[in-house]
């Protein structure tokens, strides 16, 4: 009897430690998760409308694909604001367009970002949006939309454990996360659904649920692989349910913690290939 | 015995009373927990989401991972870095008495761009256009078939650390705002077709030797160029030809004494973007000067130019400015004995423009400009002593910006001139492109340069591949 007991209380015991976890605590450790100080990759964007055919989702026109240079590095004392450059290399008919971005973790400071236009041949500065309502227009024709891209606050949201199941053989959290008002205000989403590996903290699967509080958009991530000692979802699908579109994003190629200089997220690489070609080259050079 | 039970009983409540504890702390948020589920079924209604994403067909392939300058997989190229581009341009004058067939041209364009070692880079950007028997550039030389090649870049880069040094035909862009040139000095324009010409037509390449330095002060540049191009005016005959049939003309030559200079330094505080420029230059445009009897020369003085521009973001909104200040710019003016000749003034010339981005729905861009003639006379041709215009633009995408539609209006203040233009710009995959376009005048003043253009409303369509 006393050992049905402490078999029962053990039992009580790990639950309560399992579900004991702040779902905050949760998102806070996947946030926290390394991704590298820097990245420096390929990646290919392959968007297409679909319509169901012999039960199958089959592509309803031929699928429009990007492929670009990213080039990622983190900074700040929490590396929670990022410098990038996106530099389009297909379509031809985008070759060299670039954008530089730099985000800020502080709450209410605007992003800044610049664009070079082959055609115009100069660079130009982007607006950064009002925060009163969503960011529509979708990233390089894609469906994932700038807010999709926007470096993740993780105090923009409340949490809640909406249980835990196996996601493709892994065990996972299902946590729900709703936006604050100052982020609801200009959120595309009212809520979303995320799948936690438990074992991994690395998001598996996100459902989005629009303003109207309609499922709107499902986000995949797969082809998950330790590069240089990171986790890394090389693919990453979303599919938005309601447009039935659907776009897939692969990193082709990517190397993190590269040394990348100040001097490379700067406007200089978007309208000097030259020297964007040579750095890059001296970076994949560089051994840590 | 019995106390031994007792204590077990306690440490029980104790355990079950601290786990409790551990929640009520460590997830406020938590109300709503399931129980351990074992089920990711697609029809398990159970479940927390039907799973779709194995129904789907078409997945591109993902290869092994490489590093990102691993070009090892990369498809044979003959020059890895190029695009080319075929275009078929039609347009078509309808409004009376010029209606018919303006344009019948097809163009191949071709981007070369090679880096030959860790310093050098080349770059060659060129064309070659055909024009059809009834294209207005074929019918003024009474041909069934005429071509021209042009190259717009082909340069030369060597690239340091914190400079590089740039030398051949190349061109060199100055400027925030998009309307009118106030500070985009440098580069002569292509003014054979006016506002129905491409973006990337419509500047001109020219010699330059360049060198940019980079530094925690600013990005500065430095330019000097012998024998500086001029605009390219529409040759004789051609639809937009300005004709003075009681006047022969002749070019002012330009050899390599003529040369042109200039400095830029630019640089971003925050949220402001700020860019200085002087330069001592030849004008891009001539000014007519009385030579004797009926002979005129096309002169193109020598002017000094003192630039700013600014830009600022704060929300929706981009705020931008460019000024100049112009020395010894000659402007075209009339003598007594009513001949043509050049007068050298000061001028300021001003644009400040408001973008507005309405969250990627679309933009609006709004800009006014105006020309300030300081000495200004009488005698002078065609202008005013402030010459005020306004420009607006509205651009939309829509299909994932497969479609993109622009409106542009053009209004002088003074001589009460405008025109429209609406386009559209369907891509039908990444490598076919459509445009499509109407152009409306509304031409008052018999002395401004656009008069030539009063019966100018034209349909226009092209297509465009890349490969």
């Amino acid at each position: 009897m006393k050992k049905i007991i402490y078999i029962m209380a053990l039992l009580i015991l790990s639950a309560a430690i399992s579900y004991g976890q702040s779902a905050k605590g949760i998102m806070r450790r996947v946030d926290n998760r390394d991704d590298g100080k820097t990245a420096i990759s390929r990646i290919s964007l392959t968007t297409y409308r679909y319509i169901k055919k012999d039960g199958k989702n089959v592509p309803a026109e031929k699928p429009r694909v990007k492929i670009m240079d990213y080039i990622k590095k983190d900074y700040g004392p929490k590396e929670k604001d990022h410098k990038s450059i996106s530099i389009i290399l297909e379509p031809k008919r985008d070759r060299g367009i670039s954008f530089l971005q730099y985000d800020y973790e502080e709450v209410g400071k605007d992003t800044d970002q610049w664009m070079y236009l082959t055609a115009l041949g100069k660079v130009k500065r982007l607006v950064a949006g009002n925060d009163s309502e969503p960011k529509t227009g979708s990233f390089f024709g894609s469906e994932f939309n700038y807010e999709d891209m926007e470096s993740y606050n993780i105090d923009d949201y409340t949490y809640k454990i909406l249980g835990d199941e196996q996601y493709k053989n892994n065990d996972c959290w299902v946590i729900e996360a709703t936006p604050v008002l100052r982020k609801a205000i200009k959120s595309n989403y009212s809520r979303e659904m995320m799948w936690v590996d438990k074992k991994r903290d690395l998001i598996l699967k996100i459902v989005l649920f629009n303003r109207n509080g309609k499922k709107f958009k499902k986000i995949y991530y797969s082809n998950i692989e330790v590069i240089e000692g990171i986790l890394v979802p090389r693919k990453i699908v979303v599919n938005n349910i309601i447009a039935k579109r659907r776009t897939i994003m692969v990193y082709e190629k990517i190397s993190l913690n590269r040394p990348v200089e100040d001097s490379y997220l700067t406007q200089r690489t978007m309208t000097d290939k030259g020297f964007r070609e040579r750095k890059l080259k001296e970076y994949q050079n560089t051994i840590m | 015995m019995k106390f031994i039970k007792i204590k077990n009983l306690i440490y029980v409540i104790l355990i079950i009373l601290i786990c409790g504890n551990a929640f009520a702390q460590n997830d406020p948020e938590n109300t709503n927990t399931k129980q351990i589920r074992s089920f990711d079924n697609e029809n398990d209604e159970d479940s927390f989401d039907e799973e779709e994403e194995e129904d789907f067909e078409y997945d591109p392939q993902i290869n092994n991972y490489d590093k990102i300058t691993d070009n090892s997989d990369d498809q044979f190229h003959l020059w890895p870095d190029s695009t080319f581009c075929v275009s078929h341009k039609l347009s078509y004058g309808t409004k009376e008495p010029d209606n018919e067939v303006i344009d019948n041209r097809s163009y191949l364009r071709g981007e070369l761009e090679k880096t030959l070692s860790d310093i050098f880079f080349v770059r060659f950007d060129g064309k070659v256009t055909q024009f059809f028997e009834n294209d207005h550039v074929a019918k003024a030389d009474n041909k069934n078939l005429y071509y021209k090649a042009e190259i717009r870049e082909f340069y030369l880069q060597a690239g340091f650390e914190s400079f590089k040094l740039r030398a051949g035909k190349q061109i060199i862009v100055w400027g925030e705002t998009d309307g009118d040139v106030i500070n985009d000095v440098v580069s002569p324009r292509n003014e054979e077709e006016f506002v129905f010409i491409d973006l990337e037509d419509s500047r001109m390449g020219q010699y330059i030797t360049s060198l940019d330095i980079y530094s925690d002060y600013g990005d500065t540049l430095f330019f000097v160029l012998f024998k500086p191009e001029v605009n390219n005016t529409p040759d004789q005959g051609t639809r937009y030809y300005v004709d003075y049939p009681d006047l022969n003309i002749t070019d002012e030559s330009r050899n390599f004494s003529d040369r042109e200079a200039g400095l830029k330094w630019k640089k971003t505080y925050g949220k402001f973007d700020i860019s200085l420029m002087t330069a001592s230059l030849l004008q891009n445009a001539g000014v007519l000067e009385f030579q004797k009897g009926n002979e005129y020369k096309n002169n193109y003085g020598r002017y000094s130019f003192y630039g700013i521009g600014l830009n600022y973001t704060s929300g929706s909104f981009l705020y931008k400015l460019d000024a100049s200040y112009k020395k010894g710019f000659s402007l075209q003016s009339v003598n007594a004995n009513n001949q043509f000749i050049g007068k050298e003034s000061d001028l300021i010339d001003t644009a400040i423009g408001i973008e507005y981005d309405a969250n990627g729905r679309y933009i609006l861009n709004f800009e006014i400009t105006n020309r300030h003639i300081f000495d200004y006379s009488e005698g002078l041709y065609g202008v005013e002593q402030d010459n005020t215009g306004g420009y607006f633009q509205y651009l939309k995408s829509f299909l994932n910006e497969t479609l993109e539609f622009q409106y542009i209006y053009f209004y002088q203040f003074q001589e009460k001139n405008s025109f429209h233009q609406v386009e559209l710009v369907y891509s039908f995959s990444d490598d076919l492109q459509l445009t499509v376009n109407y152009t409306i005048f509304n031409i008052n003043n018999e002395d401004s340069f656009l008069w030539n253009y009063r019966n100018e409303n034209r349909a226009g369509v092209e297509f465009k591949f890349y490969f």
